[in-house]
């Protein structure tokens, strides 16, 4: 039981940690609730089904279908936090100086809200098409139901746990600057993602991921909890490569370049609403 | 209207990108050594496998178990679920000398095993 605990807590607290970042970057929005809920619940719904299909899947384009899978699912995630992030951009400062107009921005058609539950229901299909996979096995095998029952939970407790610290953590900083904290929170996020998308495109032979840079596993294992939190929040790898740092740096320039670009541009024309 | 000039260079940028996958496609074409391994009892066989420095081989993972389990090596940037009672295949590029650990990240403590490269 502590086994399937432990599996399942890993594999959650990545999807946790997103969803906390999502959820504190859009607070006291209408509609969050509803949107990041059905993001969640869109993305159990996918990682049964990518569970029931995983042999098809990683059949499927000559064995790399799981690789592509996962990049594909990971650049989407990048796409779209990119996409909020910029649209914010040309937003985000009457919201920072006005907070109770963002109500009406939103119902004003405005906010893409979409764009951030679909971060959520790919980063619960990713992580919870595992602990399917593996919760069906346990349960599947002699003696195997109890555990996966209890430890799922337990494991599935403890990730929404550590996903909630977060958030409290988060919700204690002052409105005036939670704006442009989350608003980095979600940039690194992107890049970690954009990062970590180069293992699934190298695997299936598409990029090469060239040298690696550095070695920091004796300081901070990636594998460790701490190490898997920050590989989360801020793309800490222990041995990145040349393209892991590119895509890591190119991915923060073009967001923070193309928000730049795009608010002084708005800055110039009056606010047409 | 910058967004949509934003977006329609974002657009153009990735489907160049998607074209240059798609003509590389051929990457996925395979002529390496194929070296089998086995779970079982989450452990794996073998657990030491030698390779030449700069041979690209391919690992083929058969997962014996009921239990999926998740190839993982940080040391080569790998991550791979598979499934119980299916195979798996990992490719690998031209290494260099050196020792390169993967674990079944699913039973870390039983499922170990290394590359050693020559």
């Amino acid at each position: 039981m502590i086994a399937a605990l432990i599996i399942v807590f890993r594999e959650v607290l990545e999807a946790a940690l997103v969803i906390s970042i999502v959820l504190s970057s859009t607070r006291g929005l209408p509609g969050v609730g509803r949107w990041v809920s059905a993001g969640i619940a869109a993305g159990v719904v996918g990682a049964a089904i990518v569970a029931q299909f995983a042999g098809v899947i990683s059949d499927t384009l000559n064995g790399y279908g799981q690789e592509i899978f996962n990049a594909c699912v990971l650049l989407l995630a990048v796409a779209m936090l990119a996409w909020h992030t910029i649209w914010m951009s040309t937003h985000g400062r009457q919201m920072v100086t006005e907070l109770r107009s963002v109500g009406d921005t939103v119902r004003s058609g405005g906010r893409p809200l979409y764009a951030l539950a679909l971060v959520v229901g790919l980063a619960v299909l990713r992580e919870g098409s595992e602990v399917v996979l593996f919760l069906y096995g346990l349960a599947a095998s002699d003696g195997g139901f109890g555990p996966a029952i209890l430890g799922g939970s337990a494991g599935l407790a403890l990730g929404v746990v550590v996903g909630a610290v977060l958030y409290l953590g988060l919700l204690r900083i002052p409105t005036g600057k939670i704006f442009s904290i989350t608003n980095w929170m979600i940039i690194l996020l992107a890049a970690g993602m954009a990062a970590q998308a180069m293992n699934f495109l190298a695997a299936a032979g598409f990029v090469t991921l060239g040298p690696t840079l550095w070695d920091s596993s004796f300081l901070l294992s990636e594998s460790s909890i701490l190490g898997k939190i920050l590989h989360t929040l801020i793309g800490y790898i222990e041995r990145p490569t040349v393209l892991h740092l590119i895509v890591y740096i190119g991915t923060i320039g073009l967001i923070t370049g193309t928000t730049r670009l795009v608010s002084n541009s708005q800055q110039k024309k009056p606010v047409s609403g | 209207m910058k967004i949509q000039s934003v977006l329609m260079t974002a657009t153009l940028v990735l489907s160049a990108l998607f074209s240059i996958a798609n003509g590389s496609s051929d990457a996925l074409a395979e002529d390496a050594r194929i070296i089998k391994v086995e779970i079982q009892d989450h452990t794996f066989t073998p657990d030491r496998i030698e390779v030449a420095a700069g041979e690209t081989f391919i690992l083929e993972v058969s997962n014996r178990d009921p239990l999926p389990e998740e190839f993982e090596s940080m040391a080569l940037h790998i991550e791979k679920v598979i499934a119980g009672h299916t195979d798996g295949k990992i490719r690998i590029n031209g290494l260099e000398a050196g020792e390169y650990a993967f674990i079944g990240e699913f039973h870390a403590d039983q499922a170990n095993g290394v590359i050693v490269v020559k």
